[in-house]
């Protein structure tokens, strides 16, 4: 059986394994099914990679827009 | 204005001439490029200034691009460069050590818990409203627990975990190999686990010092 050093380490190929498993995916389950502070840290590791973060929502502010429109208008105009 | 032309088309149209071209990619991918910014720089100025710096060095550099690359990923990587160029000018940030938030293991390799908290994690996925308000609280949380992990985790985390994308284009934003990326996940996803779990077990003691002997649930 792995140890949970060898399970934690692979948690994350785990949780992007591919469907239909393999034989290191049987070991993992195994384990996750007898240990309950592995399961207990798989559960908050897929957990914190599920569900978004909720932020304030990032909008560019319009004068900022503005400026990267002037400053381009800079470049275009000294190009041409 | 919105083009009916593809992000290559418009790289192609300006790489023929039309420079007008580099306005519609900057209008289609400005807000992106800002929350890059934002996220890596972490305060406005910085994120402002980085990301007209960025759009600055993209259409200097865009006569030379190759389409080998997708033209996003390119830029995000223009951006990406940018804004740390702007975040090392600041006086460095506080250090979190990540290793003191790392699973801990005996000599057998077995694992040695830290927390064993009543109710964590949470269940969010129960199909009541109790599930909404705990999703929308370990999301908060979460948030806010990210805005203080060091850049090196923070920003492959938001890239893969916030922005959706995928480990090989992640990884090629921000100059890594992908093997080097997944590691960092990987350490970003126990981080974040090991604060959370802090969190909820602080909660959890506070509930029962106001008389709540079953603890959170």
């Amino acid at each position: 059986m792995l140890t949970c050093r060898q399970v934690i380490d692979t948690l994350g190929d785990y949780l992007e394994r591919a469907p239909g498993g393999s034989p290191l995916v049987d070991e993992i389950e195994t384990h996750l099914r007898l240990c309950p502070g592995c399961l207990e840290l798989w559960e908050s590791y897929r957990l914190v990679s599920r569900i978004p973060p909720k932020a304030e929502e990032i909008v560019i502010p319009e004068a900022l827009a503005n400026r990267i429109q002037q400053a381009l208008d800079g470049l275009i105009a000294a190009k041409s | 204005m919105s083009d009916a032309r593809d992000d290559a088309g418009l790289v192609r149209a300006f790489q023929a001439g039309e420079t007008g071209a580099f306005r519609l990619l900057v209008e289609r991918h400005q807000q992106k490029i800002y929350r890059l910014c934002l996220r890596v720089c972490r305060d406005r100025t910085s994120a402002e200034d980085a990301m007209q710096e960025a759009f600055i060095n993209a259409y200097r550099a865009l006569a030379r691009f190759r389409s080998e690359a997708q033209f996003t990923t390119w830029l995000y990587r223009i951006a990406y460069n940018a804004a740390l160029g702007q975040l090392r000018r600041r006086p460095p940030e506080e250090s979190v050590d990540i290793e003191d938030l790392m699973p801990r293991f005996d000599a057998r390799g077995v694992y040695e818990r830290s927390h064993s908290v009543l109710g964590w994690p949470p269940n969010p996925g129960r199909p009541d409203a109790l599930g909404d308000l705990l999703e929308s609280e370990f999301a908060v949380r979460l948030a806010a627990e990210l805005e203080k992990m060091p850049e090196k985790y923070r920003t492959p985390f938001q890239l893969v975990h916030v922005e959706g994308l995928p480990n090989a284009e992640a990884a090629e934003v921000l100059g890594l190999g992908v093997e080097a990326l997944k590691s960092r996940l990987h350490r970003a996803r126990l981080y974040l686990r090991e604060r959370l779990s802090r969190y909820y077990a602080g909660e959890s003691e506070s509930w029962q010092r106001k008389g709540h002997p079953k603890g959170r649930k």
